[in-house]
């Protein structure tokens, strides 16, 4: 017994002088508790609705009216302000995932809605999720249902009828997603919302072995063995650059070939890659040159490889889980969305998503790969600074 | 060959100086021992002498040259860490590192040939033993046929087996034309392998000179004597009587000054005393004791 408590203490004792490994058990979960929590809390509580909605009244009547007044009154969903804005540009912004929705009430609305055609039409932002679609529509059903219900009561043949009342609302009411290049009927898998989200999660990840890599070379001396043989420090970064770069773009094939071609095999949705294969190639470049960049600079902060390891990794957790990785910014309240954008797998998403789900080309993806490549940048020229006055230490 | 003038560095965060004013003269062909307590100076000189450190004060030339403008080639650094690539074969880290610097194919097989390690060019270096990575760590060194040859503890935590093998091939290098600056904390090694020894502390030199020069023991000449147990204090006392007697554990050191009368007392009075004497050694000091002298015994870590 004395020897079991003795190996207990011991143990104990390592553990609570383990700074780093400390920091693994306790603060890590700790930071992703509290984000994730923020990041979840209106959708969770309630308290505001995570689903915005964008309202065009092409009929302008007294009936119309009442319906956005009854859906203003609806909690869990909330009309974002577009004054001036015609419904062209409405879909724009619904198109690139500004707003989830658009709600478009038809020109003679209340003559449709009698006649059992078109009223209503709602269009999806290519990002929203499947679930998230269905809850709005119902909640759209429920208020026409509501407010109209002498119509469809007469359309059904009475009011007594509520299962073909409801019926009769699948040709009044339809739903478009806006994911295709123009406007189509088809909605998103979530195949194409999720792959490029994990996707660079995992190429962020390359951070670890990167820089333990180089942690190794700086306590085992081969990197002074390397400098004292003339190897510049800027050769020695580029020299990490280029093949990290490459495992990167060799993940980025991987994953989508898994999307393209595995998970339909196994009777899942198929991932369309409907924008630029260039625009591709440039977002997974910049993408890769910002998660490299990290990696190297991690590489100069750490001492040894447990910080390089714990360092990393809590990173890409917390730039993930506050860049949407985890789950969509547009559920997040507006403080998280905010500080969003100050996350690179933020920009990397977004560069992905432009590709796969509203089929952007080069010029779309631009000023995504344009903020990774400048975050790139300044890492890259921190790395530098750190390596050189690592040697100097 | 090596010439180095009021060389002084102090690194960042550090109050002391890691070298101060030192100045060093390494002539072509020797092999040089450099020696030093922990901290003394030794690997921060080193890399110096390897460029993987800049030296804003005092200058390094190499055969006329400034160490800055000298080929890389011509200087090469073993460290002491094995500072290879564990995951490479051998055959890959040489490989590896012999186009880092440019180096032939004939290199690669003299490194190897010198190293012995030509059966063992497709082992993974994790796989191999202390002593097979030590010999791949010099041949890592031995690539770009270097005109000065820096070893840092070379032999550190290897067989004697190994060491020998190693200290062989160090002396065969050094007499294929090599100068080698060799670092150690075994002063046997350097008794054996260099004829020329500096010995620096807290960044300065204390001692330089051929090693026969460095162990003369001049006027100071003195005695070791070696006992089965110490000498109580009385006796310690009667023998100071005769001549100045320090003891450490088992062994008096006696400073005789070369008297045999001296000598022939203090015999006298261990007969009287029945002490029983192992060994004795007379007028010279080997190179741990002088090391231990010069740098002050004191631990420094």
């Amino acid at each position: 017994m004395p020897v079991l408590i003795n190996l207990a203490h011991k143990e104990l004792l390592l553990q609570r002088r383990d700074l780093h490994g400390l920091l693994l058990l306790f603060a890590m979960p700790c930071i992703f508790i509290l984000i994730m929590s923020f990041a979840l809390s209106e959708k969770m509580d309630g308290r505001a609705s995570p689903l915005g909605y964008l309202l065009a009244d092409e009929d302008g009547s007294e009936a119309s009216a009442s319906l956005a007044a009854a859906l203003d009154a609806q909690e869990g969903i909330h009309r974002v302000a577009s004054p001036g804005d015609d419904v062209q540009s409405m879909l724009e912004r619904v198109r690139g995932d500004q707003v989830q929705f658009l709600l478009l009430i038809r020109k003679d609305y209340q003559q449709h809605l009698a006649a059992g055609e078109l009223a209503l039409r709602l269009y999806v932002a290519p990002g929203t999720e499947g679930v998230l679609t269905q809850v709005f529509s119902a909640l759209v059903r429920e208020q026409v249902m509501k407010t109209h219900l002498d119509k469809l009561a007469e359309l059904t043949g009475g009011a007594g009828n509520l299962k073909a009342i409801s019926a009769s609302l699948d040709t009044v009411f339809k739903t478009t997603s806006l994911y295709t290049t123009g406007i189509g009927e088809v909605t998103p898998s979530s195949v194409q919302q999720s792959v490029p989200a994990w996707l660079l999660f995992a190429m962020f990840f390359i951070s670890i072995p990167l820089s333990t890599t180089i942690v190794r070379e700086r306590s085992q001396g081969t990197l002074m063995r390397l400098r004292s043989m003339g190897v510049s420090h800027s050769l020695l970064l580029i020299g990490k650059l280029l093949p990290y770069i490459m495992i990167n773009l060799l993940q980025v094939a991987a994953m989508l070939a898994i999307g393209v071609y595995l998970i339909p095999a196994l009777g899942g949705g198929k991932l369309e890659i409907l924008g630029s294969l260039w625009a591709l190639l440039l977002v997974a470049m910049a993408s890769s040159l910002a998660a490299v960049s990290y990696g190297l600079c991690v590489a100069q902060l750490a001492q040894t490889l447990e910080q390089a390891t714990i360092v990393a990794g809590v990173f890409n957790i917390i730039m993930a889980a506050v860049g949407g990785i985890m789950v969509p910014r547009y559920v997040m309240p507006p403080v998280m969305q905010d500080l969003s954008v100050f996350s690179p797998m933020a920009w990397g998403l977004d560069g992905f998503l432009e590709i796969i789900l509203r089929a952007g080309d080069v010029k779309d993806v631009a000023p995504d790969a344009m903020l990774l490549t400048g975050f790139a940048v300044i890492l890259l020229a921190l790395a530098s600074v750190l390596a050189k006055q690592h040697e100097k230490r | 060959m090596l010439l180095i003038q009021s060389l002084s560095y102090q690194y960042k965060k550090s109050d002391g100086f890691a070298l101060r004013d030192l100045s060093l003269h390494v002539a072509p062909g020797a092999l040089f021992g450099l020696l030093g307590p922990n901290g003394a100076g030794k690997t921060t000189l080193l890399s110096m002498l390897s460029g993987s450190l800049p030296h804003p004060q005092g200058s390094i030339q190499l055969a006329g040259r400034n160490i800055n403008l000298a080929s890389h080639g011509d200087v090469s650094l073993v460290p002491q860490e094995y500072a290879f690539y564990e995951n490479l074969t051998i055959r890959e880290n040489l490989q590896f590192f012999a186009r880092i610097q440019s180096a032939t194919t004939n290199s690669v097989d003299a490194a190897v040939a010198t190293t012995g390690l030509e059966d063992k060019l497709g082992y993974r270096a994790s796989q191999l033993s202390g002593g097979l990575k030590r010999r791949l760590n010099l041949a890592i060194g031995l690539l770009s046929r270097p005109l000065l040859l820096l070893l840092d503890e070379p032999t550190v935590g290897i067989d004697p087996h190994s060491r020998r093998f190693l200290l062989q091939a160090i002396k065969t290098i050094n007499a294929e034309g090599t100068t080698v600056v060799y670092t150690s904390h075994y002063m046997e090694e350097v008794e054996y392998l260099c004829d020329y020894i500096a010995i620096i502390d807290r960044g300065q030199l204390v001692a330089q000179g051929d090693l026969r020069s460095l162990l003369e023991p001049g006027l100071n000449v003195k005695t070791n004597i070696e006992l089965t147990e110490p000498l109580s204090s009385k006796e310690l006392k009667d023998l100071r009587l005769v001549c100045p007697v320090e003891q450490r554990g088992e062994h008096l050191i006696c400073n005789t000054k070369g008297s045999s009368a001296d000598l022939a007392a203090v015999f006298s009075m261990l007969a009287t005393a029945g002490a029983v004497v192992v060994t004795v050694r007379h007028g010279v000091q080997n190179l741990e004791e002088l090391f231990l002298r010069l740098t002050n015994h004191s631990l420094r870590d």
